[in-house]
């Protein structure tokens, strides 16, 4: 039954505005205390390290078509040396970030502190809510919703013919839980530590860890040959499609085959280079079988 | 580095606040925030605001940060005195502040007693190992000292904990320059590039330096950063030009008795495309010199 309830005025202000008054001043007063909370972190020389490290890592994997090839090889070579490379980071020395996370007492204080002064203003407030704002409908949503949302929305209301719009002070609660976040900004400058969802969306995964970091560059670096020679390079190799050379009959495809090979050498991509040669290989041992000469021979013959 | 909207708007506040126009304060922020160095003006009128009660009491809570950096100015045009008072009344303000003794040891190293400062240092760095202002005042230090190599061991070891900070490499590739040291200072400004690879400023110091170091390689390699540069600035580089000219003729030297491919590498065209460029720039900019441009052009190309 769709008709239009009638929403007693004494509700908007003596619910709706009272609500989202005391949760801005609850905000306020997070803020403050959390202010004077805070205690400085002091930096760890291995944390630093480590991040400057991935910082650099990152930079020349970015920018490692702008420096002269010897350089790049040899500092690929020095962060992702088998032996002392920066970041190479043994196997058992990865540590899982939660253990790390929790056996480090400081980072557990903090942790505990701001995740207690974000929980427990909201269960408190949400049980004010509930005790005294329940059992009516608060407000109207402007546009419809399906049943499923009656449940969510319309806690205190027993009556299950009552359209979904109609909700209750508790959604109302919600609303300004989520909304309140731009308010916040403009009252309290940028620096605000009270922006809840964030901090819910950052429970999820525990932030920055720089092992994993470490390791994933050191495997995006060592990987990094085979894209390095990009350009005139890459385009031949893939120009001289293998296919059309085992098509294109044994003597002409040879002698292509032996020059693809020269050229994944020289570009130093060996599965190339090795499929070459067996195909060389393959095309001489099918084309002329009466010559003594071995593909891989002429290859070097060639490379003098 | 400050973009060209900031310098604008910087070089406004300047002038407007020179000539007798307000403004000083939010002149002042803007220097702070930029970390520009125009310590005669700040000075001049940072001293202007704090030795006016009124002035100074409306500003709050940032009267402090004023007297900071107007102690900061004044260690730099050198009028210590002015520096001792502002630090005076930091020091009553906030006792036992690690900020106040940074600016204390600051101050014995711009009266020149090294030792002291040297101590001084030490002592903050026990407090807190990982401040990287202190480190670099160190480095500072033995540079004025004249101890480049000192400069350079304090730089080294605090780049292998900072290794992403640029101004630092930048710093280590100009003493290596200074002492000669043309290897290590193309490593640090591979580093540059490597960090910020669409500055031209690195790719064209990076091209004199490999130039310095000679070598057909190198030659090479330095026309190749020095098109770089050409191309990242749109031409305008004269110095880039001219760095195109003299790699070209001093590859076409040094490959005179060799075979064909390398010959190949001279690039001909782009010699002669560069001189172009270059006769062009000095007719517009500077004609008189014109002829003195044609000579010494023409003598590369034979050469």
């Amino acid at each position: 039954m769709a008709e239009d309830l009638v929403l007693d005025t004494a509700i908007r202000d003596w619910v709706l505005i009272p609500l989202s008054v005391v949760m801005v001043l609850i905000g306020v007063l997070r803020y403050f205390v959390s202010k004077l909370m805070r205690s400085s972190p002091t930096p760890d020389a291995k944390m630093v390290k480590e991040g400057q490290v991935v910082i650099r890592a990152r930079n020349l994997k970015a920018g490692a078509n702008f420096i002269p090839p010897k350089s790049f090889r040899a500092r690929r070579f020095y962060f992702s040396n088998e032996e002392n490379g920066l970041l190479h980071v043994p196997k058992d020395q990865a540590q899982n970030p939660q253990a790390q996370m929790f056996s480090d007492p400081n980072m557990a204080m903090d942790m505990m502190k701001k995740n207690l002064s974000m929980i427990i203003p909201q269960t408190l407030t949400f049980a004010w809510v509930n005790f005294f704002f329940s059992g009516f409908v608060a407000a109207k949503i402007p546009f419809p919703l399906t049943q499923r949302f009656r449940s969510m929305l319309q806690n205190g209301i027993d009556l299950s013919t009552v359209d979904v719009s109609y909700v209750s002070s508790r959604s109302w609660y919600f609303l300004n839980l989520f909304g309140l976040r731009g308010l916040f900004s403009l009252i309290l400058g940028d620096e605000n530590a009270i922006d809840d969802t964030q901090r819910m969306m950052q429970m999820g995964g525990f932030g920055f860890d720089a092992s994993k970091m470490c390791v994933k560059r050191c495997r995006l670096l060592s990987h990094w040959n085979e894209h390095y020679y990009s350009g005139f390079w890459s385009s031949a190799i893939d120009g001289l499609s293998y296919n059309q050379l085992n098509k294109a009959g044994a003597p002409q495809g040879l002698s292509s085959m032996l020059c693809l090979s020269k050229l994944a050498r020289t570009c130093a991509v060996p599965d190339t280079t090795a499929y070459c040669l067996k195909a060389s290989r393959r095309l001489f041992h099918m084309g002329s079988p009466s010559n003594e000469k071995d593909p891989q021979e002429v290859l070097h013959a060639t490379d003098k | 580095m400050v973009t060209k909207t900031e310098e604008r708007e910087l070089n406004e506040l300047e002038n407007q606040v020179e000539n007798g126009g307000g403004g000083v304060w939010e002149y002042l922020c803007l220097v702070r925030k930029l970390k520009v160095r125009r310590s005669e003006i700040v000075l001049k009128h940072g001293l202007s605001i704090l030795n006016d009660s009124g002035k100074r009491s409306s500003l709050g809570p940032d009267e402090w940060t004023l007297y900071e950096q107007v102690a900061v100015a004044a260690m730099d045009c050198q009028s210590l005195a002015v520096a001792q008072n502002c630090i005076k009344v930091l020091q009553k303000k906030f006792p036992e502040s690690k900020r106040v003794g940074k600016l204390e040891a600051l101050l014995i190293e711009a009266k020149g007693m090294w030792e002291e400062a040297e101590k001084a240092y030490s002592i903050l760095l026990e407090d807190n190992p990982l401040d990287q202002v202190i480190h670099k005042r160190k480095v500072a230090m033995a540079k004025a000292q004249g101890k480049p190599s000192l400069a350079i061991e304090h730089l080294n070891k605090y780049l292998e904990v900072f290794m992403a900070d640029h101004d630092a490499w930048r710093e280590l590739a100009e003493i290596y320059v200074s002492l000669q040291m043309y290897k290590q200072a193309a490593f640090c400004y591979e580093e540059l590039i490597l960090s910020q690879p669409t500055l031209p400023l690195y790719h064209l110091a990076y091209a004199d330096v490999l130039y310095t170091i000679g070598g057909l390689e190198n030659l090479i390699a330095a026309r190749k950063y020095y098109a770089a540069t050409i191309d990242l600035t749109g031409g305008k580089s004269t110095r880039a030009l001219l760095g195109i000219c003299l790699c070209g003729s001093a590859i076409a030297q040094l490959s005179r008795g060799r075979n064909k491919e390398d010959k190949d590498m001279a690039a001909p065209e782009l010699q002669s495309l560069a001189a172009t460029a270059l006769e062009k720039e000095y007719k517009q900019k500077s004609p008189a010199k014109l002829n003195l441009l044609s000579s010494a052009l023409r003598s590369l190309k034979l050469s």
